[in-house]
């Protein structure tokens, strides 16, 4: 448990929706992260890969939502980083709950998807596998820095059927109905990576949130414009703010045509969107996002909703 | 990125480089297209080649493949690009040791290396995984591994 404390106001926003176990939230908040590993199946068989672990008595557990995440219950991060696998990109470090919003977006083998914000790649990488390196992903991102670790990542993984574009996510209305899915893992106030990166506690203020949220309807707008009719749009955050998540979904659904379907995950706890907040009351159809707790599966803390085009 | 598709000809060009250099079939590329800037060449799946996006500013596309040497007129293949292709090849590979294992992934040259391989790139070899390219030059072996690739400890 890290010697930090969460700021009073955080506590007493989330008592609003957890009640008592608030207790819960603050308690994983401030425990350290499982360190998790995606295999990478554009370079490596997952059984191969497995004997390969095995073989350096690595300890993994299968993470029950997806097929190629393991957590690695007897390694820390240097352990992890400085081996073989790891610098051959049989695996990619990337935690659990964020191999979720891939396995919702559902992405085949000639789709034609957009991933807005895409830095560091965990996710580009992962659509990347699950697409067999066919089809096209168009992996954006506004930070020329950013980029680079995004392109790092991607040549690491062996990606092949990516395009790298630089622009403001905002600006893909232009692309009017041109993908068959979009990826919007939207910029955000980062609450639920406290307990992998306490420096966000730091900067965490109501006002980032708020601004924040303004830009997250900014480009969920936009990427909805770019989406095909029938196709289907991932908004994801890292953060459990309902200014961020909740507010923004709702937003969409009332000025766009937009349905939102409820994500059907293995193994996975999860719990519905909230429909009020502060004054604030949500379409009832919010309830269909869902809301990844710290304390629900010992991960970050994340926020998913599913939204199909009509 | 000013970046275009290469021609027949260029492409010919450079397969032909990497099946005489390390005898990678021209077949195993059927799948992919080549792309060129002024300096580097970029390998992508060909579903990549009916995206059009009008006015957007491309960072990269695909994979970077290789690094083109015009002076020598012959291409160093990328540390990513030779993992995955090397795989394939069957000659002009140097077997690294258990012992110089980790000298390799953190960087080093290998100095007084014996190996039957000619002079000129290799591909760095430890049991059935290509761990990048080496420039060799009699029984020293430059590690072209990129420092940002190298482990770290």
């Amino acid at each position: 448990m890290h010697k930090i404390n969460l700021p009073r106001f955080f506590i007493y926003r989330y008592r609003k929706i957890l009640g008592k176990e608030v207790k819960k939230l603050v308690e994983y908040s401030l425990k350290p992260l499982r360190k998790s590993i995606r295999i990478n199946t554009l370079k490596i068989s997952r059984e191969n890969c497995l004997k390969l672990l095995s073989a350096r008595s690595w300890e993994l557990q299968q993470i029950p939502w997806y097929e190629n995440g393991f957590w690695v219950l007897n390694r820390n991060e240097e352990q992890v980083g400085n081996t073989l696998e790891h610098f051959m990109g049989y695996f990619y470090v990337q935690e659990a709950s964020s191999m979720i919003p891939p396995i919702v977006l559902e992405p085949k083998e000639d789709d034609f998807i957009l991933d807005v914000a895409a830095s560091p790649g965990s996710k580009t990488t992962q659509i990347a596998e699950m697409m067999k390196n066919k089809g096209c992903i168009i992996a954006n991102d506004v930070s020329l820095d950013r980029i680079k670790i995004l392109r790092f990542n991607l040549e690491k993984c062996g990606v092949m059927n990516t395009i790298v574009t630089k622009m403001d996510g905002r600006l893909f209305k232009k692309f009017k109905e041109r993908f068959d899915k979009i990826l919007l893992d939207a910029p955000c106030s980062s609450e639920g990576v406290i307990r992998k990166d306490w420096k966000v506690i730091s900067r965490w203020s109501l006002n980032i949130i708020q601004r924040m949220s303004l830009l997250q309807k900014e480009l969920i707008s936009s990427a909805i414009i770019a989406l095909k009719k029938g196709g289907v749009l991932v908004y994801s955050t890292c953060t459990m703010a309902p200014e961020e998540n909740e507010e923004v979904i709702d937003y969409a659904i009332k000025n766009f045509d937009v349905e939102i379907e409820k994500p059907k995950i293995q193994g996975l706890k999860y719990r519905e969107g909230i429909t009020e907040w502060e004054e604030k009351k949500f379409d009832p159809r919010v309830k269909n996002s869902i809301r990844i707790w710290p304390q629900d599966n010992d991960t970050e803390g994340f926020f998913i909703a599913k939204l199909v085009k009509r | 990125m000013n970046i275009r598709k290469m021609n027949e000809e260029e492409v010919n060009n450079l397969l032909k480089y990497f099946e005489e250099r390390f005898g990678i079939k021209k077949e195993v590329f059927d799948e992919y297209n080549f792309y060129k800037t002024s300096k580097k060449v970029w390998i992508a799946n060909k579903s990549l080649e009916s995206v059009k996006l009008e006015k957007i500013y491309l960072e990269s596309l695909g994979m970077h493949f290789a690094t083109i040497n015009k002076k020598r007129k012959i291409f160093k293949i990328s540390t990513d690009a030779s993992q995955i292709f090397g795989k394939q090849a069957t000659k002009n590979i140097v077997e690294i040791t258990d012992e110089k294992l980790i000298d390799v992934l953190r960087g080093f040259d290998l100095i007084n290396f014996e190996s039957e391989a000619e002079d000129g790139y290799v591909l760095l070899k430890y049991k059935e995984h290509i761990l990048g390219v080496g420039l060799k030059n009699k029984n020293f072996i430059k590690n072209m591994i990129p420092k940002e690739r190298r482990l770290k400890t």
